[in-house]
């Protein structure tokens, strides 16, 4: 925090002093007000900024919207999980960050757990790893309530798979599905690390996955077309159980810059299905960036309920054809949604004592 | 005796040079806004069945105020409506006694239905009525879900026949106040079990009950995997008063959250922000929608119950402005009794209209 002047404190303590002996409602009304001296403050308008806002985003269709330059391929970043890095009351204790390779493993495959520990402050000079004497690991499901271990892992750095280098400080387990565990659809598992130090403390760490039997696959099979001046990537689906799927998609130059995102769902029934995505043509202008565009990750989920599948991402899924840019249309689409609620936001205020409802 | 205080009140703010700024009095006096409240995580089911539980995690427990409420409500001269809305705060985001209950009564409010506990906003949605959620913690989570599920396209589209695209339709922004969009660190400490010190410091989440699962950091429950880009914007607030639980909790937090968190930044839900240099606007957890709005020094409690009045600071991407500009992330923009705290949000909502 920063220090208060004298003069202020002398009238923040005269101002508490005297709303802390009256009344709720009294203390309300003598609240002061302003900014601190010497800062011109202008009022964040928030309705202004959201307006424009929602003016800019109904450029584009609510299922199309572009990406801008730098942003990352989102569905590809969600597909990986970002390591998390354990707090702890010891500086000195070696850091412990947990990471899996994937959000959400498929049935049948392993589901592959990495641990890494890096020495805490203090530590020996130019240490790059704390040895550990054991790590283990509790997979539990969650249930009712309750938190119900279905099995347990032992990481090693031994260099083993899924362990890629002995003795580099990263332990990695490997976890198969009980069969009896397989989800309908999908289930949340946590897992519960033991971590004995070298010196023989015990540290606590955490990670967890999505296990899912999905009720659709993607084929493997893709198709391009233009239509109305956007372009339509089409993606074959088998669905092996009626429900609700979710396609979405990031397209990219063909040398992989993210330009946009769309997506899609619907209701099926079992059997071969094409999901269009639509990629609005306008994000290719705004990029200035003609075809061949790849398809660079699109992600197939089964969403009839909640929580349902968050999906594998499959990258460098399909190459279009050569699309100029004078093929995509440049008109801004305006979603009527967005621009109402523009609209409502930057409508002028009413004289006071305008009727309320009765 | 009243007049002795008020005068006292008055001399004290003289004498600081606080007296009322003139633009501040020509405010808009708008009866259409109305303030939706949803609350965040709760130890017991209370919230759902008595709606007064609800009401009460917006009072300040000192009395002095009445909380966020009460201070939207009085600031600066208003006449502006509420509503409360209660749900199961011991469930998860997904649940439909959580995420459809809110769903649904922000819809009642934007028809000019009563809350639980008989208010209503003053003009409904069809008279012109203008609605800004404030959600704090797992309600900013709440939020996340319900309009990045508001689309047709969107994953969970108007799941369960809950009116997720009504909701996006008719309100004109969240503000969210330390709000758990990535989840929260102490929540990965409580559902460790026994032995974890973090879990045990952080005894007042309660246990690792549903809400608390599903408020973990580890991707498989966060909510931007089952949600969409909100289809309206969502302001972020972040608080950075620490309690003891902080050391459970990586980079700049409030004691129950930390910053990667509230800030709904993309990357790791675990990664160490410090002031003033959160998250940018374009580094947020969806491609659109999150937007920075400060930082204040107040705890998980102290920014949603008007307790504590902390030092607000500008942050990267953030909404004030010094002068015509940006105001420089790091500057200090206020920190006395009243101002810009809790009144920040009534003094820019008014602003807004």
């Amino acid at each position: 925090m920063s220090r208060v002047s004298l003069l202020h404190a002398i009238a923040l303590i005269l101002a508490v002093g005297t709303i802390a002996f009256s009344d709720a409602a009294s203390a309300q009304v003598q609240m002061p007000v302003g900014p601190l001296p010497g800062i011109s403050l202008g009022g964040p308008d928030m309705a202004a900024e959201a307006a424009r806002d929602y003016r800019e985003r109904a450029r584009y269709p609510e299922d199309s919207w572009p990406l801008k330059a730098g942003q990352p391929d989102f569905i590809r970043e969600g597909g990986s999980p970002s390591p998390r890095t354990m707090p702890s009351f010891d500086r000195r204790a070696p850091i412990i960050t947990t990471w899996t390779p994937q959000v959400s493993f498929q049935h049948p495959a392993p589901v592959d757990l990495f641990l890494s520990l890096t020495p805490g402050e203090g530590t020996t000079p130019g240490a790059m790893v704390a040895p550990a004497r054991s790590v283990k690991g509790e997979v539990g499901k969650w249930e009712g309530g309750v938190l119900g271990v279905i099995g347990t892992v032992v990481y090693h750095d031994d260099g083993q798979a899924p362990d890629e280098r002995t003795g580099d400080g990263v332990y990695a387990a490997r976890f198969t599905m009980p069969q009896a565990q397989v989800p309908d659809l999908t289930d949340s598992f946590n897992v519960r690390i033991e971590v004995v130090m070298a010196n023989g403390e015990v540290q606590l760490a955490d990670d967890g996955f999505q296990y899912a039997n999905p009720h659709a696959r993607l084929t493997g099979r893709y198709r391009d077309a233009l239509r109305e001046g956007s372009l339509v990537i089409s993606a074959e689906i088998e669905v092996q159980r009626k429900g609700r799927f979710h396609l979405s998609g990031t397209i990219a130059s063909k040398a992989g810059e993210p330009i946009g995102q769309a997506q899609t769902a619907a209701e099926l029934e079992p059997g071969r299905h094409w999901l269009d995505l639509q990629f609005y043509g306008l994000m290719f202008h705004d990029r200035k960036l003609a075809g061949p565009y790849r398809l660079a990750s699109v992600v197939l989920r089964t969403t009839t309920r909640m929580p349902g599948e968050i999906g594998v991402p499959v990258a460098n899924a399909h190459v279009t054809r050569a699309y100029r840019l004078d093929q995509m249309t440049a008109k801004s689409f305006d979603e009527p949604n967005l621009l109402d609620a523009a609209r409502r936001l930057e409508e002028p205020i009413p004289e006071a004592g305008s009727s309320p409802q009765p | 005796m009243r007049r002795y205080q008020t005068a006292l009140a008055v001399l004290a703010l003289a004498f600081a040079g606080f007296f009322p700024e003139s633009s501040q009095a020509a405010l808009p006096r708008d009866g259409r806004n109305c303030y939706i409240f949803v609350h965040g995580k709760q130890t017991t089911n209370q919230s759902y069945y008595n709606w007064s539980v609800a009401r009460a995690y917006w009072r300040d427990p000192t009395g002095i105020v009445d909380g966020t409420i009460g201070v939207m409500m009085a600031y600066p001269y208003d006449q502006r409506s509420f509503y409360v809305v209660n749900y199961n705060g011991t469930v998860a985001w997904w649940d439909s006694t959580a995420g459809g209950t809110v769903a649904w009564q922000i819809v009642n409010a934007t028809n000019g239905g009563t809350d639980n506990g008989g208010n209503r906003c003053a003009y409904s949605y069809a008279q012109g009525g203008r609605f800004v959620v404030i959600a704090h913690s797992m309600g900013a989570t709440i939020m996340d879900a319900i309009l990045g599920n508001s689309r047709p396209g969107d994953s969970y589209y108007n799941y369960m026949g809950y009116p997720l695209s009504t909701v996006a339709q008719r309100i004109a922004y969240v503000i969210s106040l330390a709000g758990a969009h990535r989840g929260s660190q102490l929540a990965d400490a409580v559902c460790q079990g026994s032995g974890s010190v973090c879990g045990n410091i952080a005894w007042w989440v309660a246990s690792c009950d549903n809400a608390t699962y599903w408020l973990k950091t580890t991707e498989d429950v966060n909510v931007k995997n089952f949600a969409n880009a909100p289809a309206r914007n969502v302001w972020l607030i972040g608080g950075f008063r620490g309690r003891a639980s902080s050391a459970c909790l990586n980079g700049e937090d409030d004691g129950a959250v930390q910053y990667a968190s509230q800030f709904a930044c993309n990357g790791s839900a675990t990664a160490s922000y410090s002031n003033p240099w959160v998250c940018s606007n374009s580094f947020k957890q969806e491609a659109s929608g999150f937007r920075n709005f400060d930082a204040v020094y107040e705890d998980h409690f102290g920014c949603k119950d008007c307790s504590q009045w902390g030092q607000r600071i500008a942050i990267a991407d953030g909404v004030w402005l010094c002068g015509s500009a940006p105001c420089q992330p790091g500057t200090i923009i206020g920190g006395y009794w009243g101002w810009p705290t809790c009144s920040a949000l009534a003094q820019t909502a008014d602003q807004a209209w």
